[in-house]
């Protein structure tokens, strides 16, 4: 089987966009420039705010299948975990649709509610409550990540895209793994950040390749903790 | 120059009761605007459920790829929420001058009745000088 977000991994590979030929679709390509190639930046960005201020994190895949749910900090919990992910999910549905409706910029905006591919339409990164932020990002596959973190957190829509590149790294490139099932994680259970999600799969079903993978990954986990 | 895109009003069941545009492209139509209107509403809600920590008293500020979105919830439940550039300073500010122009002109009017659509000559002047104020950024409150 074809992991549906191969596509992404296969295009955003060591080309810097120029060099990209395939025919056709003009805003996938804009979206691969976007998004750079597959290589883990050294570094991760810098944590805007010291301090443990993530409370939780989900991934979505385009379906609305939630294939990650983390929590660090979440004292209030009026739902059962799965209404709580669907209403995640239709919030940001709802919001994306508003924003794409309400854009003060485009005299062309369609009907309120009508669905749009990824990348289409006014979309937003994050709103703030007085008791929370939410970050968001979308993928071109339609890969929604959230962060919900302390009001007062900066832009975190470099971290955003870390995660995503982490999850195309040791997610969608791990052949074990099919689409649309949810992340089983090896969770290095040390830090209290958003940024400990480095070991995104099985120990117990890992080639040797995988293996090497792995053993990067914590090293890299191990380098992103001491920077925290 | 911090430029108003749209201005609005909804009650606290979710219907719009006032809504200006400033000169966004695209006119939207009526149905359009009271469809947004209960649509932030709803959404203004859900936020609040979803909250990691309790007192959460809803979205204050979103922030899309052209534009942010301020919103002032009065003790009420009467929602003020203006559309402007991204990045506009004192939208805080002006939205609670907005408020105080509503409880002035619109509340005090002896013809006004509660949750329904405003239509208060007097609001309407000193809301456009409000907003002009705002835009050659003298509102220093």
């Amino acid at each position: 089987m074809v992991p549906s977000d191969s596509l992404q991994t296969n295009q955003t590979g060591n080309c810097s966009g120029n060099d990209f030929t395939r025919p056709g679709d003009g805003r996938i390509r804009l979206k691969m420039q976007f998004f750079g190639g597959s290589e883990i930046s050294p570094s991760p960005p810098p944590p805007t705010v010291s301090g443990n201020n993530a409370h939780m994190m989900y991934v979505f895949n385009r379906n609305g299948v939630c294939l990650l749910y983390r929590e660090w900090n979440r004292p209030l919990k009026t739902l059962n975990p799965q209404q709580d992910h669907k209403l995640m999910f239709g919030l940001l549905f709802s919001l994306k649709s508003l924003t794409a409706k309400m854009d003060p910029t485009s005299a062309e905006k369609g009907n309120l509610g009508v669905p749009q591919l990824p990348g289409q339409g006014c979309s937003f990164h994050s709103f703030r409550t007085n008791t929370y932020k939410l970050s968001f990002m979308e993928s071109p596959s339609g890969i929604k990540i959230i962060l919900v973190t302390h009001p007062r957190t900066g832009d975190l829509r470099e971290s955003l895209k870390y995660i995503y590149n982490l999850y195309v790294e040791y997610v969608v490139k791990n052949p074990l793994y099919s689409p649309g099932a949810p992340i089983k994680i090896k969770w290095i259970e040390i830090s209290n950040t958003a940024f400990d999600l480095v070991v995104p799969f099985n120990y117990d079903v890992l080639s040797s390749v995988m293996e090497e993978r792995l053993r990067l990954s914590s090293i890299h986990s191990q380098n992103l903790l001491h920077q925290l | 120059m911090a430029a108003i895109y749209s201005l609005y009003v909804i009650n606290k069941s979710g219907g719009l009761i006032f809504c200006k545009d400033y000169g966004s492209a695209g006119k939207m139509d009526t149905n359009d605007s009271l469809r947004l209107a209960s649509l932030w509403h709803s959404m203004h809600a859900i936020s609040q459920q979803l909250s990691p920590v309790n007192g959460c008293a809803g979205i204050e500020l979103l922030q899309a790829d052209t534009f942010d979105l301020h919103c002032f919830q009065s003790l009420t439940g009467t929602k003020f929420f203006v559309v402007c550039e991204p990045g506009a300073l004192h939208m805080e500010s002006l939205l609670k001058y907005i408020y105080e122009l509503y409880t002035d002109y619109v509340l005090k009017n002896p013809f006004y009745e509660m949750e329904m659509p405003i239509r208060c000559e007097l609001f309407d002047i000193n809301l456009s000088q409000a907003v002009q104020k705002d835009r050659v950024a003298l509102l220093g409150r």
